[in-house]
């Protein structure tokens, strides 16, 4: 026995940090081509665009809840949990720049090849290959067959260990529908392998659609009207036609015709950074707040999935501040170019973070007191 | 504009930092510098416009967001000066409300665009948001205001 059930668990936990930083790291790139058009000019791109990232910031959420169910820890407020864009994707067979950059053709081909579904056949519950734990570079060739193997780690490991022992996971650090509210679904709470494997179905087919459809399953799983999964909803705005409940996977979308107007977009530089922008200009001033905002609303995060789950309303609000703190640095102009600014997602170490009144150790105490 | 030196729009945001008392990034970050400065102008009239950024180039303010001494004391004359006082404080009025202001309930008075409503500086001032706009997320208003502070 050279394995024991701790160095699997190992794994399976590093496996879903690794799903938690890939579910997280799609949302900038997203909100960018989100902020840099208008809901009057680009009604559909923006309402699509919207739609994606709020179920990718339920992705997040279910990706967490697994990992605490069984006896994970995320790990959200870290340098590490953050790429710098652009970042490079990989899957098996292929490899790709993921950037913070403005709404483009250029930018939903990259939504594309993040989303891309899997032409294999993803394992459907109940069906299963044993002794396939192995450690995982994202040697897969979508974000679902990754999510595939985690699965196969799970039943696995119930298979061979029992789901009490795999599933072991501290039940009081559950995010449950009454923490999380208004987006993309509702929120799962992850106790037995059952549950588990549900949630992963919705990050799938939300994300790829449902068993080789265009479907994201979204009218079984939550009663809600039907709708294509991310990948068919980007194609949609990229050949500007929208998909028929009747079209399939491999072929163009016969629906009605989409108006996208690829130039009514904010002009806003490739992957911003604070420290491009020379220091005292409002752009460098607003992107030092927005990294300062960004990188306390991750410790929000981090201590909302460790155990602190009240502390999800104050991270909403936060992340409705980084929003309008976009929007004003997409009307900070570059100085000497005829770009504007935007928001970098950059980590602060936490030891030259300001001061911020909503993350105040008394205060986070004081929502702990309240909560038990 | 001719008698003037400075960009008339640069001179406009200098204008507006000194008399508003915020940041030239919070000012530029409404988007509406430009708007604002075709407002002022429409209903000033070019030439008490004009007076007016003549005024604030001459005081030639170094740092706008923190005047020394002798600009403050510039600036206020400027604002009381008899010409002056009513346009300065329309100007006020406009960067915090959004709102060209003739007189009190003046029919007159308009709200320039759904965007100056939203981006009325008042909303920042008082750490609050524009009702029916911007919102700030369920349950927030159970929170102190948020803030950035300096370490002590």
């Amino acid at each position: 026995m050279s394995k024991t059930l701790e160095s699997y668990k190992k794994q399976l936990h590093d496996n879903l940090q690794t799903a938690i930083e890939l579910e997280h790291s799609t949302i900038p790139p997203y909100l960018a081509a989100y902020f840099t058009i208008n809901q009057d000019t680009n009604t559909f791109s923006w309402n699509v665009i919207r739609s994606v990232f709020m179920e990718e910031m339920l992705h997040m959420t279910l990706a967490c809840n697994i990992m605490n169910a069984v006896g994970g820890h995320p790990s959200i407020d870290n340098p590490k949990f953050i790429p710098e864009y652009p970042t490079k994707m990989e899957f098996a067979d292929r490899k790709f720049d993921v950037g913070i950059i403005k709404f483009s053709k250029a930018s939903i081909e990259t939504f594309l090849e993040i989303e891309k579904p899997s032409e294999d056949k993803l394992m459907v519950r109940g069906e299963y290959a044993k002794n396939l734990m192995q450690p995982i570079k994202l040697k897969e060739k979508t974000i679902g067959e990754f999510y595939n193997t985690i699965k196969k780690q799970l039943v696995y490991l119930v298979d061979t260990y029992g789901e009490d022992k795999v599933f072991n996971g501290d039940k009081s650090l559950q995010i449950t529908p009454k923490d999380y509210y208004g987006g993309g679904g509702e929120i799962v709470v992850v106790d037995n392998l059952d549950k588990a494997l549900f949630a992963i179905d919705i990050i799938v087919d939300q994300g790829e659609g449902a068993a080789g459809t265009i479907d994201d399953g979204d009218d079984a799983y939550f009663g809600q009207d039907q709708e294509v999964a991310h990948y068919f909803r980007f194609n949609e705005i990229y050949l500007e036609q929208q998909y028929k409940p009747t079209d399939v996977p491999n072929k163009k979308p016969t629906g009605e015709k989409v108006d996208v107007n690829w130039d009514a977009v904010i002009d806003m530089v490739n992957n911003p950074k604070a420290s491009d922008f020379p220091e005292g200009s409002p752009a460098r001033e607003k992107a030092e707040e927005f990294n300062q905002l960004y990188s306390h609303f991750l410790r929000a995060l981090h201590l909302a999935f460790n155990g602190q789950s009240s502390l999800i309303v104050k991270a909403i609000g936060m992340m409705y501040q980084m929003k309008y703190l976009a929007a004003e640095l997409l009307n900070c102009q570059v100085p000497n170019s005829k770009q504007f600014a935007g928001p970098p997602f950059e980590y602060i170490m936490p030891e030259a973070r300001k001061q911020y009144t909503w993350l105040i150790d008394e205060l986070i105490a004081d929502t702990k007191t309240q909560q038990n | 504009m001719k008698s003037l030196k400075k960009k008339p729009i640069d001179l406009f945001e200098n204008l507006s930092i000194v008399l508003t008392g915020f940041s030239k990034a919070d000012i530029v970050g409404t988007g509406l510098v430009q708007t604002y400065f075709d407002t002022v102008k429409k209903e000033l009239g070019k030439e008490i416009f004009e007076a007016i950024l003549n005024a604030i180039e001459n005081i030639k303010i170094s740092n706008p967001e923190h005047p020394s001494d002798k600009n403050a004391r510039q600036i206020k004359d400027l604002m009381g000066n008899i010409n002056f006082k009513t346009p300065v404080s329309q100007i006020i009025q406009l960067w915090y409300t959004g709102e060209w202001v003739v007189g009190t309930f003046s029919p007159e008075n308009y709200i320039v665009s759904s965007e100056s409503y939203l981006e009325g500086l008042i909303w920042k001032a008082i750490a609050a948001h524009p009702m029916g706009g911007k919102q700030p997320g369920y349950g927030t208003w159970g929170f102190p205001p948020q803030t950035f502070t300096s370490k002590n």
